[in-house]
């Protein structure tokens, strides 16, 4: 028997070993360009989530007006820093993969990169910033771009239809929000986010269409379920980037806008709150009871968004501080994951030109590493472990749990069906017979690096859960 | 395989066998290791293992289990171009297998928990046709539904705020109903045991690894962890339980599949522990899913050589005379099916007789499991009849059969002598105290004998027709499990979702909104962007006079 397993080992493991040692000098520079990405990621996440208590550093901008002595330009705190690298990455990774572009169509590529840098750059500010009215105005101008970018670069005729949803959509929702910052001044006498904590102390009549204006506008951007019509739209009809763009860093910044306006109501408005939070709960189940029968492949992924926004929108509504945090958690892993499923899509439509998921069934099983990126991205997207998804997922779930024991038949009927899409697009996607593709483009390289940009957060934030989840265990409700 | 991995599991295995005796005293006690990989000011997050007597023995037992197996997936899975990703897979697999076994924290079991649920998914669509695809669905959702109980059983968990389940004991409350739930998908007991014979589709290693220590058995050992807490919910599972011994053995006996029989044996046995644990016997209930988990996973690998060397064609018709081309194969059939009789001395002797004997508890109790002795002796004698019969073999594969000597030979005879020897020998170490409880007296032994005496006169003479539609329309469709859980309700799903889709997201939202809107002002012409932007600006322009 020993023997045997000498001559095994002679026939089966050494040549293995001689075909690594040839391409052992490959392995280790990939190797070498990984570890270096993620030691990067770690190095640029790991102290800024360590400190526990919320860094308020202020950079103080001499400027003078008329109204206030001095003011606070900028300001950073945990959140803020943590949106901002995420606009980096993401873009980071935009801009490798529009260099194919560049090969292609030179100019229209070069000018796309020009909109998203502009785009980088407002959205950059605006996490910064610290003045309402500035903030509000980087908010809103945010949006030129991204239509710029659905009506320049979309393939599909609808498209002016569903830039015109996104813009009356989210306009509607602007100017309350542009009443309720007039009301906070009137109010707080201080346009500054930092001296508002608590203005808001009585309950009169005023506060409470304050309370409602702010909540219904970044409910309208966000978006909560019964105002959510133009997302999916504006998902489908724009390009890839664009909704990588969309996906992963707008909709962030506004769910970083309702988070800094939640401070302001010192009374615990719970009562109303849970009516919002049971919307969102409903919607979040039928979200993903919808993304099932989609035949689109980017519009199930939309919906698959949109629906994770509902859970973040059920951590903020729960006003504890750890579910918050929980609530956190999944907007960083919805950033990373989701956009990393939109350019999976993306190269799927680059090969064969349409996105009917009947039509492409079957392709992904050609390609082996883009099988496994699919499967990978797809059990991030519905919480497994040990992935980061998971302990988002979790506390913000119990968080609903503790606020009313029915709402788990909702949430898990919502995880049932989460999974249930996931697999489903995963197992249409490998199965069926493979045909021929319009354009050939096998495995590149740039495909590989960005969908690798997008997946070693996920793997690093993983090693830092425990300090994202602290609060969780620490307090229950606060 | 690494040659390091086969290393380091022999010299394991050769320690177990010479230092037996200073093994037993190293699986006594209980150890609990905490890790604490990251503090801060507030509260320290940590990762802990506990090895007690239970963790330590299956650990031990699926690692000699999976280390065949990945030997055997060498041969079965030889003409398959990604062998690699398969063993990754697979590696996964019992990894997180070890992290259910291991942790008592919940939080990382479910760690373990949705791992099993999703590397078992894509095992058994690794083969990629249709059918593996519907059977793989199947499987993942009904797990996932487990998962799902589980996930709720935790957010009671969370209101206690502790996630170390050794502290809690049980009263009947609906957290334990969720986790008898969770448990018993996992398991496939009755309600949810439909996926067990779709998850047959994945390649025979996995089914091995399967039905032996893995993913169905992680439901029961999590019963004997969690028994404290389950078992004021005993009456519900027994009767479930010899609901699925029933059922299950009749489906052995009616079915054409060779590795459907031997997963619904599975099915079977895992229904006697069932009933044993939830009489209290929670280490006769241990003892005889170790014993069992090494005689199955050996049946599972001789099964796949029989389908292996026959052109992948998994019919007991097709499947004879194995006893002159394999007759190392045979006769290792022949012992693994002594041990699942109980045949004395093999190893399911010592455990089974346990099992079985360990109490009257009703007669209802008592005749489904004596019926389910016989339906085993019975499916056995079938399989021995059909696989080692004198009959030509059809479909005979002159290439890929015969007994070849290295990778099929190894870790089949390897599992074989455990599975031989392993009940007299844990019987010494561990459970030497059970032994001499016998609980079962003689009168009940006969009794039984004339009950299905006179259940036989009563089918063959008189109700005959009956008995055959009974047979055709209801115990060949697993007491309609098949058509409750299975593709008829994906369809459902998929039918109710666009339902949604074009009632609620493209009606009435629509209505309400936009398209409502639109409607109501008669507005005809679509508004142009430029009246837009013109409008917006204008309103910026007056937003900054104010500074």
């Amino acid at each position: 028997m020993w023997v045997n397993f000498g001559y095994s080992f002679i026939y089966c493991v050494y040549p293995c070993l001689r075909q690594r040692l040839s391409f052992c000098f490959e392995y280790f520079r990939i190797l070498v360009r990984i570890i270096g990405l993620r030691i990067a990621l770690l190095l640029s996440w790991s102290p800024i989530l360590m400190g526990a208590g919320v860094v308020r550093a202020f950079v103080v901008l001499l400027t003078h007006s008329s109204l206030y002595r001095c003011q606070y330009i900028l300001r950073l705190d945990k959140f803020a820093i943590i949106l901002r690298l995420l606009v980096f990455w993401v873009f980071c990774a935009l801009r490798v993969c529009s260099k194919r572009y560049t090969k292609k169509v030179a100019r229209l590529a070069d000018s796309l990169s020009r909109v998203l840098v502009i785009l980088g750059i407002l959205l950059v500010l605006s996490f910064i910033v610290e003045n309402l009215i500035l903030f509000y105005i980087f908010f809103e101008v945010s949006l030129i771009p991204l239509i710029v970018v659905i009506l320049g670069w979309g393939y599909q005729v609808e498209r002016v239809r569903a830039t015109l949803y996104l813009l009356v959509y989210t306009l509607v929702g602007s100017f309350p929000l542009l009443l309720a910052f007039v009301g906070l001044l009137l109010k707080g006498q201080t346009l500054t986010w930092f001296f508002f904590e608590g203005v808001v102390r009585a309950f009169s009549f005023f506060d409470l269409l304050l309370f409602f204006f702010l909540r219904f506008s970044f409910f309208i951007k966000l978006p909560l379920y019964g105002l959510h019509l133009w997302l999916p739209k504006a998902h489908v009809e724009a390009p890839g980037i664009g909704s990588i763009v969309l996906a992963a860093v707008l909709l962030k910044l506004r769910a970083y806008g309702l988070y800094r306006v939640s401070p302001y109501f010192s009374f615990s408005l719970l009562k109303v709150n849970i009516w919002g939070a049971a919307l969102a709960i409903l919607g979040a189940v039928l979200r993903a009871a919808v993304c099932i029968v989609q035949s689109d492949l980017k519009a199930m992924i939309a919906y698959s968004s949109v629906r994770h926004i509902g859970v973040i929108i059920i951590g903020f509504m729960t006003q504890s501080r750890a579910i918050i945090r929980g609530a956190w958690i999944i907007i960083l892993r919805h950033g990373f994951c989701s956009s990393a499923l939109f350019y999976l899509a993306n190269i799927n439509y680059e090969r064969h030109l349409t996105r009917q998921l009947r039509i492409v069934r079957g392709q992904v099983s050609v390609f082996y590493y883009f099988r496994l990126l699919w499967v990978v991205f797809l059990i991030i997207n519905f919480s497994v472990p040990p992935f980061l998804t998971l302990w988002g997922e979790a506390s913000v779930i119990f968080g609903a749990f503790w606020l009313n024991y029915f709402f788990f038949f909702f949430l898990g009927l919502n995880m049932f069906l989460v999974s249930y899409f996931c697999m489903y697009c995963f197992s249409t996607l490998i199965h069926g017979r493979v045909r021929g593709y319009k354009r050939s483009l096998g495995e590149t390289r740039v495909n590989f690096i960005v969908l690798l940009f997008h997946f070693f957060p996920l793997i690093g934030l993983v090693l830092n859960v425990g300090v994202l989840f602290l609060y969780f265990f620490s307090l229950k409700k606060t | 395989m690494d040659f390091q991995e086969i290393v380091v599991i022999w010299l394991t295995l050769g320690l177990f066998f010479l230092f037996s005796r200073i093994l037993a005293v190293f699986f006594s006690g209980v150890w609990v290791l905490s890790f604490t990989f990251l503090f801060s000011q507030i509260i320290d997050f940590s990762v802990t293992i506990i090895l007690d007597f239970f963790s330590r023995v299956f650990i031990f037992t699926v690692f000699l289990i999976s280390f065949s197996v990945f030997i055997f997936s060498q041969y079965y899975i030889d003409s398959e171009k990604n062998l690699k990703g398969f063993v990754v897979l697979l590696r996964l697999f019992v990894l997180s297998m070890v992290f259910l076994v291991i942790s008592p924290n919940l939080l990382f079991l479910l760690l373990g928990w949705d791992g099993l649920g999703v590397t078992s998914y894509l095992l058994v669509v690794f083969y990629l046709n249709y059918r593996r695809a519907s059977a793989g669905i199947v499987t993942f959702l009904v797990n996932r539904l487990g998962d799902v109980f589980f996930f709720s059983a935790l957010a009671f968990f969370s209101l206690v705020l502790d996630w170390n389940f050794f502290e809690h004991k049980g009263s009947f409350s609906l957290l334990a109903v969720l986790l008898v739930f969770a448990f018993i998908t996992k398991r496939a007991q009755i309600p949810f045991s439909s996926w067990l014979p779709a998850a047959i589709a994945a390649p025979t290693p996995v089914s091995s690894l399967v039905h032996s220590s893995t993913l169905v058995t992680a439901g029961v050992f999590l019963l004997v962890r969690f028994s404290s807490l389950v078992l004021p919910s005993r009456r519900y599972l027994i009767v479930i339980s010899s609901f699925t011994i029933l059922m299950a053995g009749i489906m052995a006996r009616l079915d054409w599949d060779l590795k459907k029989v031997i997963a619904f044996s599975t099915l079977r046995q895992l229904g006697f522990m069932v009933v044993r644990l939830s009489c209290g016997l929670v280490v006769f209930c241990f003892f005889h899913m170790v014993t069992h988990a090494f005689f199955k996973a050996s049946l599972f690998m001789c099964s796949g050589v029989l389908i292996h060397s026959n052109d992948r064609s998994q019919e007991y018709r097709e499947v004879k005379r194995v006893s002159r081309m394999l007759p190392f194969v045979s006769v290792c059939i022949f012992i693994c099916l002594l041990c699942l009789c109980g045949f004395p001395f093999s190893s399911g002797f010592f455990s089974k007789d346990l099992v079985l004997d360990g109490g009257v508890l009703s007669i209802f109790v008592f005749l489904m499991f004596l019926s389910g002795v016989l339906l085993t002796f019975r499916y056995a004698l079938r399989f021995v009849a059909y696989t080692l019969g004198k009959k030509i073999w059809s479909r005979f594969n002159k290439f890929r059969s015969g007994d070849v000597f290295g990778y099929l030979f190894f870790p089949i005879l390897f599992l074989v002598r455990i599975a031989l020897v392993f009940g007299s020998v844990a019987t010494e170490l561990f459970f030497l105290d059970l032994t001499f409880i016998v609980f079962l007296r003689k009168g009940w032994k006969i009794f039984y004998w004339v009950v299905v005496g006179a259940f036989r006169v009563f089918r063959v003479f008189f109700f005959q027709d009956f008995f055959f539609m009974l047979k055709k329309y209801f115990l060949k469709q697993m007491w309609f499990l098949r058509q409750i859980f299975s593709q008829s309700r994906v369809l459902l799903v998929l039918k109710a979702s666009a339902r949604t889709l074009k009632v609620i997201d493209q009606g009435w939202w629509e209505i309400v909104s936009a398209r409502g809107v639109n409607k109501a002002l008669k507005i005809r012409r679509v508004l142009l962007l430029q009246e837009y932007f013109f409008f917006f600006s204008s309103f910026f322009i007056f937003l900054f006079m104010f500074f």
